[in-house]
């Protein structure tokens, strides 16, 4: 028996049914996108096919040639320095500086962006400017163009990203509703479906994946939420209550004020004595460093390493430039360990699922599949019931075109990317390939009663074609994968062609069931 | 649902006749009220108590706690208000209790100033 009133279980039902209702193809596309850029970086590497053994962690013996690098840059450029491994494994170090555009009146970054070879040295790449002006890596833009998908819906900021905050929240509607309308989870937990073609049959498979998926539905929810209205209103809004539009204020409360600084000339502590003391305080290797102020008295040198034994965030590690003796642990917001900044340091794992490595993210990818497909059927329940409303007729057929038209789109965009990686702009063709991928599934949605049919074998032929089209664009074979460490690319084609696989099975099943119906069907 | 009509004194009445006219204005449309309470008013009041936290909230030794509470938090205010929007079933007392929220945080802000 619920504990709730009639007319409060048919609210909360209403709510529930309505909250993944309105905005439900948008809340499918932004948890279909996100489970799926768990793993940008690995995506990454995937499609640009480049890779290296060792490159996630800067190693322990970098300082003589960063020392040699920064002797051929300009001293006005000292203010920052960051230093990290690009995903193809070469060592980059960003030197940059801020200042504020004479003629606009923004803000802008000039730097010296150098790549080169860990190993010997060698400069590979080298470039000079202003920030916003800098050529996009062509290799990335498929990974980027899919994490736009999600983070904002490829709308401009900030609206792509109120919208995204405004999806968690319905999201959580959705999820705290659905644990207050439960009056058997436990008996659902482990409900056996009654079969597909009935409503029943849908409702339990439906409540099954949603069981299970509701702490995780809220966590999601929770985090997407806050990133997605934190940065655009929260902020903004607290920090106007807070210091009334004293931006000043609000910097020194939370970077803190800013010390005298002495920029005369002053040997810096060697980098790898920096990363061995690093290393051995935290247990984990070292991932980046920045420098403030380098090759100056002031110089301060912050560490990032991996996540120390049991703990799920990574605290930067402050060290004297000059005498290299630790400072402390930079907390992520304000100048002393506090709730707050570990209440927003937890937030990124908690989203990413990124705090275990690869099977945290597998986790995060299963139980993200999991709440997509929650959200699918949810509104084809919804649309089931609703059978003789036209108006639901048509949002049924929106629902096909967008649970099979989405990953179709991105496999479109992947195939396009692939095709002009090696001549064309793949910022720009990528989001292209998308379009036409949207429009395809769009137009066979509307038109043809086939349509999940025609959908999912397209889907199939992508997800096959895919590998091959990678390796035929001069992508890394399989052979070289092994040999250098790159078994995220192994494992991507093997996923396709899995699906793919998988995908055509349940095609030609479909079919045959069509077939077998047609030849009965006269002798009825 | 509507809710009992509770008989009122004359005297009570006349004095309280303000607020029995807009209990009755709440009350003749509860659907539309309750979408309003539980949406565009929901994010109001979420939005306000956010903003007058970081007058209430005890900034902590590191003084940034009162401006990241309200931020971390901001999903977790919006759903308890959104909910009890949504489960109290006296409408003019869900209206009532978010009218005291808001202004309370409103006249927080202003003090403030």
């Amino acid at each position: 028996m619920s504990f709730l009133s009639q007319a409060k279980t048919k609210r909360f039902l209403s709510v529930h049914g309505w909250s993944g209702t309105i905005l439900g193809l948008l809340l499918y596309v932004c948890i279909f996108t996100g489970s799926i850029v768990v793993f940008d970086n690995e995506i990454g590497t995937w499609s640009k096919g480049q890779i290296n053994e060792s490159r996630t962690t800067l190693g322990p013996r970098i300082d003589h040639h960063f020392r040699t690098a920064a002797r051929d840059v300009d001293r006005s450029y000292y203010e920052e320095v960051s230093i990290f491994r690009t995903s193809e494994g070469d060592m980059r170090y960003i030197f940059h500086t801020h200042d504020t555009d004479p003629e606009t009146g923004q803000i802008i970054e000039p730097k010296v962006d150098i790549t080169l070879d860990p190993e010997t040295g060698e400069v590979i790449e080298r470039w000079e400017g202003l920030s916003s002006e800098q050529p996009r890596d062509a290799g990335s833009a498929l990974a980027n163009f899919w994490v736009d998908l999600h983070v904002q819906l490829y709308l401009p900021n900030p609206y792509g990203l109120i919208l995204v905050g405004v999806l968690g929240m319905m999201m959580m509607a959705a999820a705290i509703s659905g644990i207050i309308i439960h009056s058997h989870v436990f008996r659902d937990a482990f409900v056996a479906g009654r079969g597909s073609d009935r409503l029943v049959g849908a409702r339990d498979l439906h409540v099954l994946a949603g069981t299970w998926g509701l702490p995780f539905a809220f966590i999601l929810a929770f985090t997407g939420a806050f990133f997605g209205f934190a940065t655009s209103v929260g902020i903004p809004v607290v920090a106007m209550s807070a210091f009334g539009g004293d931006q000043q204020a609000l910097i020194e409360t939370v970077i803190g004020t800013p010390e005298e600084l002495d920029l005369t000339p002053a040997p810096m502590a060697s980098l790898d004595y920096v990363i061995m003391d690093a290393t051995r305080r935290t247990g984990s290797e070292v991932s980046s460093i920045d420098i403030r102020n380098y090759d100056s008295a002031s110089a301060e040198i912050l560490v990032r390493a991996g996540a120390a034994e049991g703990s799920l965030i990574s605290t930067p590690l402050a060290f004297d430039g000059v005498t290299r003796s630790f400072k402390g642990e930079r907390p992520f917001i304000g100048q002393a360990p506090s709730l707050g900044s570990s209440l927003i340091g937890i937030m990124p794992p908690l989203h990413f699922g990124n705090f275990a490595g690869l099977a945290s993210k597998t986790v995060w990818l299963g139980m993200g599949l999991a709440m997509a497909y929650v959200t699918a059927t949810g509104m084809l329940l919804w649309t089931k019931r609703r059978q003789d409303v036209a108006l639901w007729q048509g949002f049924r057929r929106w629902i096909v075109v967008t649970v099979w038209g989405l990953p179709l789109a991105m496999l479109v965009s992947a195939v396009v990317f692939f095709l002009v990686m090696p001549a064309g702009d793949p910022h720009w063709w990528t989001p292209v390939g998308f379009l036409f991928g949207a429009l395809f599934a769009i137009a066979v949605g509307l038109r043809r009663s086939d349509a999940p049919e025609v959908l999912r074998l397209t889907n199939a032929l992508l997800c096959l074609s895919l590998p091959v089209l990678r390796h035929l664009t001069g992508g890394t074979s399989w052979s070289e994968a092994i040999i250098a460490g790159g078994e995220e690319i192994l494992v991507i084609d093997l996923l396709l062609l899995v699906f793919g696989l998988l995908l055509l099975r349940k095609s030609r099943q479909t079919k045959d069931e069509r077939t077998t119906r047609l030849v009965q069907e006269p002798a009825e | 649902m509507q809710d009992e009509v509770s008989i009122q004194k004359p005297g009570s009445a006349m004095r309280f006749a303000g607020l029995v006219k807009l209990r009755q204005v709440v009350e003749a449309r509860p659907r539309t009220t309750r979408w309003i309470l539980c949406g565009p008013v929901a994010l109001i009041v979420t939005l306000l108590v956010m903003m007058g936290m970081a007058h209430w909230w005890p900034p902590g030794i590191a003084r940034i706690d009162n401006i990241a509470m309200p931020v971390v938090l901001f999903p977790l205010i919006w759903a308890g208000v959104f909910f009890y929007a949504l489960a109290e079933d006296k409408l003019a007392r869900a209206s009532l209790v978010l009218a005291v929220l808001a202004l309370g945080h409103i006249g927080l802000l202003l003090t403030s100033i």
